[in-house]
């Protein structure tokens, strides 16, 4: 008797279990999500149904992919497919489907309803850089910092924007800099980032062919620009690849356009970077025995005898370099020996 | 059985022999080609310059229808004089074409050579000098980078003896090597020559065309030890070729930066400089000024200088040609001379070397304090405006401009300078809340500024606390917050 009551009541909790789990394959439903986003009536509702169908994207069933989730969204009736929430979420989908010229009206008009939504400043970003509006893409994109947008999608955005932009367009005067600079300056005024100041300097530096230029007064501001740059990589608090021939690169490139204005400041903190990097801690030879003496001759032009002199110095006891004898042989004539 | 002992002994050591010689005789190298031995690889080339401090030469040799490129390539770069005249550089052919057929190892045109590689190098002289390049051209590098000398077309400039003229003068050291091994014979000839023939001989071989003259005389005078020899040989290098002088520097620079050492020689070195290369006899005259004890020894270095043969004449700088006064000036303050330390001099003896000159005054103690008004200075005024002006200032200068030098440790952008600002807070004993000291430590351990940073923060502090760090973050944090005696 006492097995069979526990056999029933075994199977009325089975059964039970089934009523409730269909129930809620009920709730899963597309005409059930439909029905709740339709019925929403307040804006948190409306984010919930939109977030709970958005679960569904991949899901044959439901949407094959973004872009049929987002013209899904379009067909919603009742002038629900215009409320703002929806339509940023249809922008959201659009850019995700690589569709960013039909995401752009969307993420702008739900921006009017909330500009300070930083994450759909950074959707409209990537959506603009899809329609290659690049340097519209940056600006937007600094906006969205501005507005608290951040993490490895803010961060791949805008190292996409730069590379797109570089690889659709390069400014042919050597004087004035390329549009995807100007765009990541957009963004770096907002947010420093040594590994993007890494990569401008980079591409400036390989577009800007400086040791094909025959006058060496022509692209100083690129020289510079990639050098300023350069520097700032140098900042990075992990390490960044090919940062070392990368400073050594803008050493090089200011060192042969021999810039003057305005460089002699920065050509000695990045010489100073260079020396650093190519400096054996162990006591050997600098590994970039050209950059030591660079560096003595921008201390010399300081007026840092002394440490010209000690740079000159090394730069000597490596090997014979006629530039350094040169400078030492301007250097007071009290430095060296016990003089 | 005693024959089969020796045909096993002798196989044996014949064995031997092979294995020390490494190859057995059908795979032995042929022995190296007398003529240019081109460099392989360009990066590892120029690499290789900069760090043993070789010239670089660049022959461009691209016109295989023309018919001075053809005789180079096939005479004079396969020729001994040039392989010999070009071991000291880094030797770059440059060439568009092909010349290795299948199943071939080498290049036919430059033998030993590989074709990729030429067409690299001239890929990259291109785009360095410029694509509408002369062909047949020479160009020779400083190891720096730098360009020494650069020929076009083939005229019969650019031979053997300016190849040894200019390794002379960019790499002294290696010249001076090579001139002991493939000067042997005129460095023995001169060793022996009686001393009443040493100036004129040597005179005549400086004045010809050999460039590595200079380099085989200085091999004899290192192997000389008798005074009037070594005077006449120091006094006929007089002779030697413009290019050549840099060989002289290393052998002039031992004497005139311990003048008291040898002071006969030191002086003979000067005149040599003087006559050779009116620049490095400057150099070396001043260098001598600064470290002669006395003012008659001074005087004779400056006759020298003035070319004046009155013995006993004390000249001043207004005898020395004028371009030259700034560097006299300057050497004299730093020898302490009266000459040097007139109170009314002319402005054109500081011309081009007004820092210079300040630095001397200041090393003599001839400057008064006078404090920069920091706030005349601009935010963005150069490193050479800013960094003097702080290192310049007195504790009250610091402590009435605080907030400016306060703003400057915050505010600029180069280690150097926030460094410069630390320094003078430490002096005004400023804390800013442990900033000071951070960033002096900051300096000291910077591969650049250390050695300087530690220096003039151990003048502030008065006392060395050593190289122990605990005991110099310790003095620094005691001093600043004013505990320091």
């Amino acid at each position: 008797m006492k097995r069979a009551l526990v056999t029933l009541l075994a199977v009325a909790l089975l059964v039970g279990g089934l009523s409730l789990g269909a129930q809620a394959k009920e709730k899963d439903t597309l005409p059930v999500l439909r029905r709740k986003l339709l019925e929403a009536q307040d804006a948190e509702a409306i984010d919930k149904a939109l977030h709970a169908l958005a679960l569904k994207i991949g899901q044959p069933a439901f949407f094959a992919d973004h872009g049929a989730f987002a013209d899904w969204l379009g067909t919603v009736p009742d002038g629900r497919a215009d409320h703002t929430l929806v339509r940023r979420h249809r922008g959201w989908a659009l850019v995700r489907a690589k569709r960013g010229d039909e995401a752009i009206p969307h993420l702008e008009l739900a921006l009017k309803d909330n500009p300070s939504d930083g994450l759909t400043r950074a959707w409209l970003a990537d959506g603009l850089r899809q329609g290659k509006r690049f340097m519209e893409a940056a600006e937007m994109l600094a906006a969205a910092v501005r507005c608290g947008a951040k993490g490895t999608y803010v961060d791949d955005t805008i190292v996409s924007i730069i590379f797109k932009f570089r690889a659709e367009k390069i400014s042919g005067h050597a004087d004035d800099l390329p549009e995807y600079v100007l765009a990541a300056h957009h963004y770096l005024r907002v947010k420093p980032d040594p590994k993007i100041d890494h990569m401008v300097a980079r591409a400036l530096l390989d577009d800007f062919k400086v040791f094909e230029q025959p006058d060496r007064t022509r692209g100083k501001s690129w020289a510079l620009t990639a050098s300023l740059h350069a520097l700032a990589a140098t900042k990075a608090t992990e390490p960044l690849a090919g940062l070392g021939q990368l400073v050594y690169d803008a050493a090089k490139a200011l060192e042969y356009l021999d810039t003057e204005t305005g460089g002699n400041t920065l050509r000695f903190d990045l010489l100073a970077a260079a020396y650093k990097i190519g400096a054996d801690r162990t006591g050997g030879p600098n590994r970039s025995p050209d950059v030591v003496v660079w560096l003595a001759e921008g201390a010399a032009k300081e007026g840092r005898f002394e440490l010209a002199h000690r740079l000159v110095q090394e730069r000597l006891e490596i090997s014979d370099s006629p530039r350094a004898r040169r400078l030492l042989a301007k250097l007071p004539p009290d430095l060296g020996s016990d003089g | 059985m005693r024959l089969l002992a020796f045909i096993l002994a002798w196989a044996a050591l014949s064995t031997v022999v092979l294995a020390e010689d490494g190859q057995s005789p059908k795979t032995k190298k042929p022995p190296p080609l007398p003529g240019i031995w081109w460099q392989k690889d360009y990066a590892k080339g120029m690499q290789r310059a900069m760090s043993e401090g070789r010239p670089i030469l660049f022959a461009i040799n691209a016109l295989e229808t023309e018919r001075a490129n053809n005789q180079l390539a096939q005479m004079q770069y396969q020729s001994a004089a040039w392989g010999e005249a070009t071991r000291g550089y880094v030797p770059f052919v440059c060439n568009p074409n092909n010349h290795k057929g299948p199943g071939e190892q080498s290049c036919s045109r430059y033998p030993g050579h590989d074709c990729a590689q030429h067409q690299v190098v001239l890929q990259w002289f291109t785009s360095r000098f410029g694509d509408a390049l002369i062909s047949p051209q020479h160009v020779i590098l400083e190891p720096d980078g730098d360009v020494a000398f650069r020929k076009e077309y083939y005229t019969g400039v650019v031979k053997p003896a300016l190849l040894d003229a200019y390794l002379s003068n960019i790499s002294p050291r290696i010249a001076y090597a090579r001139a002991g091994i493939v000067r042997e014979a005129q460095v023995k000839r001169f060793a022996k020559l009686p001393l009443e023939q040493l100036d004129e001989k040597a005179a005549g071989y400086l004045s010809g065309t050999d460039g590595l003259a200079a380099a085989a005389l200085l091999n004899v005078l290192d192997d000389t030890y008798d005074a009037k020899r070594r005077a006449a040989l120091i006094r006929a290098l007089r002779h030697t070729h413009d290019l050549q002088v840099p060989v002289l520097i290393p052998a002039a620079e031992e004497r005139v930066l311990y003048p008291a050492d040898e002071p006969a020689e030191t002086l003979l070195w000067i005149a040599t400089l003087f006559e050779a290369d009116r620049p490095s006899g400057v150099w070396a005259a001043t260098r001598a000024l600064v470290r002669l004890e006395s003012e008659a020894e001074r005087d004779r270095v400056l006759r020298l200088w003035a070319g004046s043969t009155e013995e006993g004449a004390k000249p001043g700088i207004d005898d020395l040609p004028e371009d030259e006064r700034p560097n006299a000036y300057e050497a004299l303050i730093l020898a302490k001379d009266r000459r040097g330390l007139a109170t009314k001099v002319s402005a054109a003896w500081k011309k081009g070397r007004e820092n210079e000159i300040a630095r001397a005054l200041r090393k003599v103690g001839r400057t008064t304090a006078t404090t920069v008004d920091l706030d005349t200075i601009k935010d963005g005024a150069a490193p050479a405006v800013w960094r003097p002006a702080l290192l310049s200032m007195t504790p009250e200068a610091v402590r009435a401009q605080a907030q400016r030098v306060a703003w400057a440790l915050k505010a600029m952008p180069s280690l150097r300078l926030r460094v410069a600002a630390a320094l003078a807070l430490l002096r005004g004993q400023l804390p800013q809340g442990g900033t000071v000291v951070q960033t002096i430590l900051a300096g000291i351990d910077d591969l650049v500024e250390g050695r300087e940073t530690r220096a003039l923060a151990v003048r502030i502090l008065g006392d060395d606390p050593g190289r122990n760090r605990a005991a110099l973050v310790k003095a620094l944090d005691s001093f600043v917050k004013g505990g320091a005696k």
